[in-house]
């Protein structure tokens, strides 16, 4: 019932876009908000400022005209032109009798005077005072001869206390600002002055032209002065008088000054509302200053809009950046997601070009590197994986690693040279003979043709029964089979009887319910079978096309092709007998220098000595053998189950001529102490030392794998795998190293390579136990194909011997060539003396960029060029690419 | 408070009655009453009687002296008989200006620079005030009258005529600030040295600018001006 709702899962961009553009609008929308609000708080504030200047500004003008007012009252009160006559007005009490007393020509002469300075002041009204404020004079009319201003609460407040006064005054229908000063000659008082400016149009223009606000004055009793339109006036009264309480109490005294908005003639508004009044009841009027808000509040609208403009500009560009940016942004990721996806679905071929930023760039590193890596051990598991079938079956180690099938069942024609051999003795069972001790006479004997056919390159096709069938190809078939039969016949404890012949055969599997054989089908094959038959023990016949084929050769070893007749039909046949056969065999150890052959006897020597050792075999009591794993050019090397740790290892008997060599035997003993120090996945494990029955031995890690030299004999490997493998030696080259200790003997022989691809390097300190403090000792050991020239010399050596060993494996490894080729120890020699190799890009045209630098470095004659140990040269590795 | 704003000048009453036949001395203490800030000098008062039988008087031979003395009328008061002439030297460094609008002797004698001065011949009964265009602060007063009985009061506040025909007269006492007091009288007359108190009712002003330098009352409340 809770159906799950699989929610929406965005993308890395979609997300970053959305809370990328989430952050722009949200700053862009608070900064332009906040813009706006400030705005209307300057507008507003701008608004209030420019009322406020306005009313200031106002002050300032009544102020001028009060001052002004007061100046020329001040002028006239002290002309005593004036106030003499003023004096001479109020008369001349000498005698009490009013002699000369005129006061209508008085007054007529004073008002006549104020008329007289009016127009010289620019006054609007003057009016004289009698000591009591009875009226002497108006400029602007007659007087009545009552009339008098001592009611008139600034008059009185002037004639009480004698002091100057300015101030609004009322006069009738109109407004003035009065100045009021008494009239003194020589401090006695004689009268007083006032000199008035009206308020009126003119005033309020001259008001509205300096503040630039409009003005209205109005009076309690509904009379007003405006800048504005009469209409627009009346309509603002009308407006503030009926519903506006606070005007309402501002007229009444009982408000002060106080602002609002009002709207009129389709225009907001601002006005300050100030009372004039005499006191704190008494109102004469309310000046008005009114400022429109539109012009002021318009620059700051605009620059709303301009922000509105600008912040949605600014919006739409950082989506559109924020896109990118996350576009921009993700796109290694996304791309490095996809190939994450192939990789992970096993498609490791991607390639990641990873730019940006140095996160996202180290990362493309990494993954394209983890890629390379997967690419390679991919390679690897596939050309292993491949190969793997050569390998024995589990449970048919007997048959050795050195028993190889060419091709696996892949049926083929070729043209073989055939070298059967026959132990047919052991068939003869007697009183004395036993079961198991023919099987294990017919093991040695087979196990002595198997590393013989191993070093001479050539293959053992079949075998059952007493007899076996080994195959010799290419152009030196022939002598190799004549020099494989002499070996055997020098050597070969069993004497068997042997038959060569020549021919094409076909070769493959063939398969019978569960179990499989390989055939040989052909003339060639049955004429071997014919031969065989007909040979005695001790005997080796030959086919007439041998005989032909071989006849230079036979001449060259001075000897010559018998003819025997038959053992069962007693035909003719050509035939070469053992010491015939023996003594070729010595004379081409003698005469040619094959280097992969060179230790063909000693092989012969130790498996003839080792013969006793056969599988089911306890060694040193501890060591029970299941079977022969290869020889090896120090010894034989034997699977064993290690009865006290319960654990296979692999046992390597040493040449019993060496092993009688105590001085050597101290060495190797030192040498297997270091070696037993390095441990590493690519280093195969030495483990212990002894010795049985005179017989030393050596155990080591027991791995199943091939050799490299097995590997690279089937089919070149691809770059990539070289590579790898390349790598894996060096880590445990670099192992070694680090632990002091040098290998001396690299190559491909001595590279064992698991069925996971692992590659491991085996034989530390065993191949050549030459003493690295035995300098000068002139004793070259090792394989002169992969030795530095200092090893060729004889000199002590360190690290950089293997580094050059291991350049020459990965020459070879590379490109399937040597880059030291020659038959002859010396030419070579020079050659690496001189580092006149061949360069990998001649024999590898398409090499990759920095893999001949890497292997010529490896190459170099001078210590010092090449690089220093394993661990240097896995790092130059490791900036290769497959 | 009083003590202050308000002097009283008393003397001690002095019985002083002539005894001459032909003629009757007048003699007495005024008193002057002030309610102003500017306290009035005796000797700005004048005493004269006036018979009501004339008596013209001689005008003086020479001329009499009302000068400008730091910006100011010396004596500020001066009476003289009708028909003297008083001569208004300037003894100050800088140029004055005498003139009068009275109406009976009004004239103007241009300005002028220290020395002599000029002289005017007061002709007609009356009150001349003398003011100076360029100083409106200067003022004196010259009584021309129409007997020659007058005199100014002592420093003491007492005057004495002399010489004064019998019969029937008034007296009057004159300061610049007061209605003048006016007694009729009956010469000789008997009894004790007359006792008069003159009021000083006209109003002085005081200086307009206040102690912060303003000379106007502005209303404050509005804060308009």
């Amino acid at each position: 019932m809770a159906a799950t709702e699989s929610s929406p899962r965005w993308s890395l961009a979609t997300q970053i876009f959305l809370l990328t553009a989430l952050l722009v609008v949200l700053v862009v929308g608070l900064a332009v908000g906040v813009g706006v609000m400030q705005g209307q708080r300057l507008a507003q504030q701008s608004v209030d400022e420019s009322l406020t200047r306005s009313t200031i500004t106002q002050v300032d003008i009544e102020r001028l005209r009060a001052r002004q007012a007061e100046l020329v009252a001040e002028i006239i009160a002290t002309d005593t032109n004036i106030t003499s006559y003023i004096r001479q007005a109020a008369g001349d009490e000498l005698f009490g009798d009013g002699a000369g007393q005129d006061t209508e020509l008085d007054r007529a002469s004073i008002a006549d005077l104020m008329a007289e300075r009016q127009a010289e002041y620019e006054f609007d009204l003057a009016v004289v005072l009698g000591v009591d404020g009875e009226v002497l004079a108006r400029s602007d009319r007659p007087v009545r001869d009552d009339e008098t201003l001592s009611e008139d609460p600034l008059v009185a407040e002037m004639v009480a206390e004698l002091i100057p006064i300015t101030d609004i005054w009322r006069d009738g229908q109109d407004l003035y600002q009065m100045a009021m000063t008494p009239m003194d000659e020589n401090f006695n008082l004689i009268g007083f002055l006032m000199i008035g400016m009206r308020i009126d149009a003119s005033f309020l223009d001259e008001v509205k032209r300096a503040t630039g606000a409009e003005q209205i004055w109005t009076t309690p009793d509904g009379q007003s002065l405006s800048t504005l339109p009469a209409v627009e006036t009346e309509q603002i009264l009308a407006d503030l008088n009926s519903s506006d309480t606070t005007f309402q109490a501002l007229m009444a005294g009982q408000s002060d000054t106080y602002r609002r908005v009002l709207d009129f003639g389709g225009s907001s508004w601002k006005i300050n509302v100030e009372p004039v009044a005499l006191d704190e009841t008494q109102v004469l009027a309310a000046v008005m200053s009114l400022v429109p808000l539109e012009p002021v509040l318009a620059p700051h609208r605009r620059q709303w809009m301009i922000l509105g403009a600008v912040g949605a500009a600014a919006i739409l560009l950082g989506l559109a950046l924020s896109l990118m940016f996350s576009r921009r942004v993700t796109r290694p990721l996304s791309q490095l997601s996809t190939a994450a996806a192939a990789a992970s679905a096993g498609d490791y071929k991607q390639h990641f070009d990873a730019t940006g930023s140095s996160e996202i760039v180290s990362l493309g590193e990494a993954f394209e590197s983890l890629l390379s890596e997967l690419r390679e051990k991919q390679d690897m598991e596939e050309y292993v994986s491949d190969l793997s079938r050569f390998l024995p079956d589990p449970g048919m180690d007997s048959g050795g690693s050195n028993r190889t099938q060419q091709a696996g069942g892949k049926p083929a024609r070729e043209e073989l040279a055939l070298l059967a051999l026959d132990y047919r003795h052991l068939a003869r069972h007697d009183e004395s003979s036993n079961a198991e001790d023919s099987i294990r006479r017919f093991q040695a004997s087979l196990s002595q043709i198997a590393a013989l056919a191993e070093v001479l390159d050539a293959s053992l096709e079949s075998f059952s029964g007493h007899r076996a069938i080994i195959g010799f190809r290419g152009a030196e078939a022939v002598p190799h089979a004549l020099e494989f039969s002499g070996h055997v016949a020098e050597h070969a404890s069993d004497k068997p009887s042997m038959a060569l012949v020549m021919g094409v055969v076909d070769r493959g599997m063939v398969r019978a319910g569960l179990s499989t054989a390989e055939v040989l089908i052909g003339r060639a094959s049955h004429q071997l079978d014919l031969l065989l038959e007909e040979a005695d023990t001790g005997m080796m016949l030959l086919s007439p096309g041998i005989k032909s084929s071989a006849e230079t050769l036979l001449e060259r070893f001075d000897v010559q092709a018998g003819v025997r007749k038959g053992r069962l039909s007693g035909r003719k046949y050509y035939a070469l007998d053992f010491p015939t056969l023996a003594q070729m065999a010595s004379d081409a150890s003698e005469r040619t220098i094959a280097v992969d052959v060179e230790q063909t006897e000693s092989v012969i020597e130790s498996v003839s000595r080792t013969r006793e050792i056969v599988p089911g075999d306890v060694f040193a009591d501890r060591y029970e053998v299941i079977s022969i794993l290869g020889q090896g050019g120090m010894g034989v090397v034997y699977k064993a189950l290690d009865r006290e740790l319960e654990d296979f290892v692999a046992l390597k008997t040493l040449l019993p001529d060496t092993a009688s060599d105590s001085q050597y035997l101290e060495q190797l003993k030192e040498e297997i102490r270091l070696a037993r120090k390095v441990t590493h996945p690519n280093v195969l494990r030495t483990f212990d030392f002894g010795s049985h029955h005179g017989l030393a031995y050596v155990s080591m890690e027991y791995v199943r794998g091939m050799t490299l030299r097995f590997l690279m004999k089937r089919a070149r490997l691809p770059f990539s795998a070289g590579l790898r493998i390349s790598r894996q030696v060096c880590a445990g080259l670099a192992a070694a190293h680090g632990e002091d200790v040098v290998h001396r003997d690299i190559k491909p022989e001595n590279v064992i390579l698991q069925a996971n691809g692992n590659a491991k390097l085996m034989d530390f300190g065993i191949a050549s136990p030459v003493n690295a403090g035995d300098e000068g000792l002139g004793v070259f050991a090792g394989t002169p194909r992969y030795a530095s020239p200092e090893q060729m010399e004889g000199k002590g050596l360190d690290a950089t011997a293997d580094v050059f060993a291991c350049g020459v494996m990965m020459y070879e490894l590379f490109s399937g060539e040597t880059p030291f080729p020659g038959t002859d120890l010396m030419e070579i020699y020079m050659a690496k003396r001189h580092g006149t190799g061949t360069p990998l890009g001649e024999v590898w045209t398409d090499a990759p960029a920095g893999v001949e630098a890497v292997v010529m470095r490896c190459l170099a004659p001078d210590l010092d060029q090449r690089y220093a140990n394993g661990d240097e040269l896995g790092a130059a590795l490791g900036d290769l690419r497959a | 408070m009083g003590y202050l704003w308000h002097k009283f000048l008393t003397f001690t009453a002095l019985s002083c009655v002539a005894a001459t036949t032909w003629a009757a001395d007048i003699s007495g203490r005024v008193s002057l009453v002030d309610s102003g800030k500017r306290p009035a000098q005796p000797s700005e008062v004048v005493v004269y009687f006036r018979p009501d039988q004339a008596v013209t008087p001689q005008p003086p031979t020479e001329a009499l002296v009302m000068r400008t003395r730091n910006k100011r009328f010396e004596p500020s008061v001066l009476a003289v008989p009708a028909g003297a002439t008083v001569r208004f030297p300037n003894t100050d460094p800088i140029l004055h200006n005498v003139f009068s609008v009275s109406k009976s002797n009004a004239f103007d004698m241009g300005l002028y620079g220290k020395g002599e001065g000029k002289s005017w011949t007061f002709t007609n009964p009356g009150l001349v005030r003398v003011y100076c265009n360029v100083h409106q602060s200067m003022v004196g007063h010259v009584l021309v009258l129409d007997t020659p009985f007058f005199s100014r009061l002592d420093a003491s506040g007492q005057f004495q005529l002399q010489d004064i025909p019998d019969g029937p007269g008034r007296l009057y006492v004159w300061h610049e600030r007061a209605r003048p007091l006016t007694r009729s009288l009956e010469l000789p007359r008997e009894g004790q040295a007359m006792e008069l108190e003159l009021v000083l009712n006209q109003r002085t002003v005081p200086k307009h600018k206040n102690k912060f330098g303003k000379s106007y009352k502005r209303r404050s409340r509005r804060g308009r001006y």
